[in-house]
């Protein structure tokens, strides 16, 4: 992905650098329970991975 | 994805076990098996479709009957189809999928994983799924098909095209993620609403506030009290101490009254015991002289009586009565004339009358009352004597103490010990309110302890759910800018990805066509046209117009193992997997096969051929370079040989029959003639 400046997002102290990885975990972590898995499982993957996310 | 080896059981034309490699090799992925028509082909497609779906391709003839025909004369019920790959991920174990089945349309699947050499059974729930997750349901026809049913493949814009485009790219997956992430953010929000707490907090701090000063002014009221309270007790015990010195005033007076009171109690008796022995001295004065004189004729009457000067006591009547009866009082006979007789008469000289003998009687009574009163007097009179006497004794003590007493009071200092009471009187009372002022204090103070830790306790869960509230802000402002960033960029990829799809199918079609045709992709359903220089539209149905489905595969291939010449930088995982075509450019003018074979080869990242000798020695040429592995597909038939045919073919400059007699049973035999 290209490194771009994240718009004014400074304030929230979330960085383009920290939204690349970010996106790319949780692409990573949705293409890994894809369509086999139910919605809701699917779903709490991702918070968890947010939520790790959050201390990056 | 890259197939790894095949293994066959007794599928269709294929007796017994067979055991296929694959070239997985990068810089040779091709692997190619020649054989003529009926040779099985089509079935080696199949058995890789039905191993991925559980179902054969639907140009498949006699499609119900999987079980070898040999086999099943030998009583064989099942067959079976094993397929190794790897999914090309990092880390990811080597895949064996296990499908068995028989001629009813059912099969078994099982799935199974080794890493670092140790095998296991696959604990996906879904094994169907988990297999879909290599090569999506709806795509397999794109990578798996049968090249003289090309034209089937559908370029006209349906739903479907658009959908499985995507999917191949694993746009599909970023479709999913954004919805996924719309959905928790919008779950986030509820969750704020619930944890929202207003203007909860400062009214409740306070609140705090104003409890935390009256506790404080309590406890310091509390304390001072407490403090008084310490100061008066020593004074209490110093003064009780001092009191403690002196006799004690009031027991002496109790004594003194007691004394008194017992004083004036003795000497009434004293004098009542003097007046009753006065009293009983006139009363039995006399008594004591009249003693003497009734002693003295008590004798006299007792002489007299001894001398018989006075009448015996024995009464005239009665010696009458015996003289009569002749009989004594005891009973013995006195008879008359008998000495007894005359002696018993002899008793009436003396005998008393009964007169003489009562009044006689009488007198002596009067004596001896007149000597009992006598003594009863003298007992009396020593008796009070001797109580006056101790009533004396007793009333002598009594004053005695009552004078001791009266010496004691007059030395002790009444003013001093009546202060000193005053004093603790005071203090006692003093201390009573303050003990009292203390328990309500405590009381006050625990109550409002208890409301402060209450309050304590609620803010710090409201503050807690304040800063719950503020952290799911925070995550989900988070959410919302990586799902905008995420959408952003899928935009952005969808239009590169239309870009270079369009790019790619124009440069394979200038490599297959000597003729300038270009595509025309509608960007909002991927319909797909081929034009003419002129833009008139070419017929896609046969002809030229078959190149554009190659160069669709070719592309949307290359594209997703980034082996094009624009790589994109995928936003998911794309679907990366062999294709396999059977009779792949069959339907193709020669002249096409050739470039539209080397495109192929050369774009994707693992190709599976099979076609017919006549083909070989085209494609041998454009895909040489590209070759890892080469199979013939050799037809074995029963009995000699005799005028029937043999068809041989030139493989890398060795001669192979692609067919042969004096088997033990029609088959299909694999045999592999070349590997890079």
């Amino acid at each position: 992905m290209r490194t771009e400046m994240a718009q004014d997002n400074t304030n929230q102290n979330v960085t383009q650098e920290w939204l690349v990885k970010a996106a790319e975990r949780l692409l990573m972590k949705s293409k890994q329970s894809d369509e086999n898995v139910p919605d809701a499982q699917r779903r709490d993957a991702l918070l968890r991975a947010l939520v790790e996310l959050e201390q990056l | 994805m890259k197939f790894i080896r095949l293994t066959l059981n007794n599928f269709r034309s294929f007796y017994g076990e067979h055991k296929i490699e694959f070239s997985s090799d990068d810089q040779q992925p091709v692997t190619i098996f020649v054989g003529d028509n009926g040779h099985g082909k089509t079935t080696l497609l199949n058995a890789i479709h039905w191993a991925l779906c559980g179902k054969t391709t639907p140009r498949l003839d006699n499609s119900s009957q999987l079980i070898n025909l040999d086999a099943f004369s030998e009583g064989v019920r099942t067959t079976s189809v094993t397929l190794e790959l790897v999914t090309g991920v990092t880390g990811s174990p080597t895949y064996r999928i296990e499908r068995t089945g028989g001629n009813s349309g059912q099969s078994d699947l099982m799935l199974f994983e080794t890493r670092d050499g140790i095998t296991q059974r696959s604990r996906a729930p879904d094994v169907q799924g988990a297999i879909y997750e290599f090569l999506p349901k709806g795509l397999i026809g794109w990578f798996i098909f049968d090249g003289e049913a090309i034209n089937e493949m559908k370029l006209d814009g349906s739903p479907n095209l658009r959908r499985d485009v995507r999917k191949t790219f694993g746009l599909n997956t970023v479709d999913t993620l954004l919805n996924d992430l719309e959905h928790i953010e919008r779950s986030l929000q509820r969750e704020i609403s619930r944890q929202d707490v207003g203007s909860v907090v400062p009214e409740k701090l306070e609140n705090l506030e104003r409890l935390e000063k009256s506790r404080d002014l309590d406890t310091k009221e509390r304390d001072e009290l407490g403090a008084e309270l310490l100061n008066l007790k020593t004074n209490v015990d110093l003064w009780s101490g001092e009191l403690r010195k002196f006799p004690d005033t009031a027991r002496l007076e109790l004594e003194r009254t007691r004394v008194v009171k017992e004083l004036d109690v003795a000497k009434g008796k004293f004098k009542r015991v003097i007046s009753e022995r006065a009293r009983r001295l006139g009363d039995g004065s006399l008594s004591l002289l009249a003693f003497e004189g009734s002693q003295k004729l008590i004798e006299v009457f007792d002489k007299l009586e001894k001398t018989q000067k006075l009448p015996s006591n024995v009464g005239e009547s009665l010696i009458h009565d015996i003289l009569k009866d002749g009989r004594c009082i005891c009973g013995r006979a006195v008879e008359p004339g008998s000495g007894e007789h005359e002696s018993i008469h002899g008793l009436l000289d003396t005998a008393a009358t009964s007169l003489l003998s009562s009044r006689i009687m009488h007198l002596r009574y009067k004596l001896f009352d007149i000597k009992r009163v006598a003594s009863q007097f003298e007992n009396d009179y020593l008796d009070k004597t001797n109580q006056i006497s101790e009533l004396g004794f007793h009333i002598g003590g009594l004053e005695l103490r009552k004078k001791q007493i009266r010496t004691e009071m007059e030395g002790i200092p009444v003013r001093v010990i009546a202060e000193l009471n005053n004093q603790l009187n005071d203090a006692d009372e003093r201390i009573t309110i303050i003990n009292r002022k203390i328990g309500a204090l405590d009381d006050r103070i625990n109550v409002t302890k208890s409301q402060i830790a209450r309050l304590k306790s609620e803010i710090n869960s409201i503050q807690l759910s304040a800063s719950v509230a503020q952290s799911l802000i925070l995550r989900r402002q988070r959410v919302s800018l990586v799902r905008d960033y995420i959408a952003r960029k899928l935009v952005e990829q969808e239009r590169v990805t239309f870009d270079v799809l369009a790019q790619e199918i124009n440069s394979c079609l200038q490599k297959y066509l000597t003729r300038d045709y270009t595509v025309s992709i509608d960007p909002q359903t991927y319909k797909m046209e081929m034009l003419r220089g002129d833009g008139t539209r070419i017929p896609t149905g046969a002809g030229d117009g078959l190149v554009l489905r190659y160069a669709f595969i070719a592309a949307i291939v290359g594209m997703a193992a980034k082996n094009t010449a624009t790589q994109i930088d995928w936003l998911a995982r794309p679907v990366v997997a062999p294709v396999c075509m059977d009779a792949p450019f069959s339907a193709l003018d020669e002249s096409n096969s050739g470039n539209v074979a080397s495109t192929i080869c050369d774009l994707c990242d693992q190709v599976i051929l099979l076609f017919k000798g006549d083909a070989w020695p085209t494609l041998e040429q454009k895909i040489l370079k590209k070759i890892g592995r080469v199979y013939l597909l050799i037809s074995e038939a029963k009995g000699v040989r005799g005028d029937r045919p043999v068809k041989d073919i030139l493989i890398m400059g060795t001669r192979h029959a692609l067919n042969d007699y004096g088997a033990e049973r029609d088959q299909t035999v694999v045999k592999e003639v070349y590997r890079a």
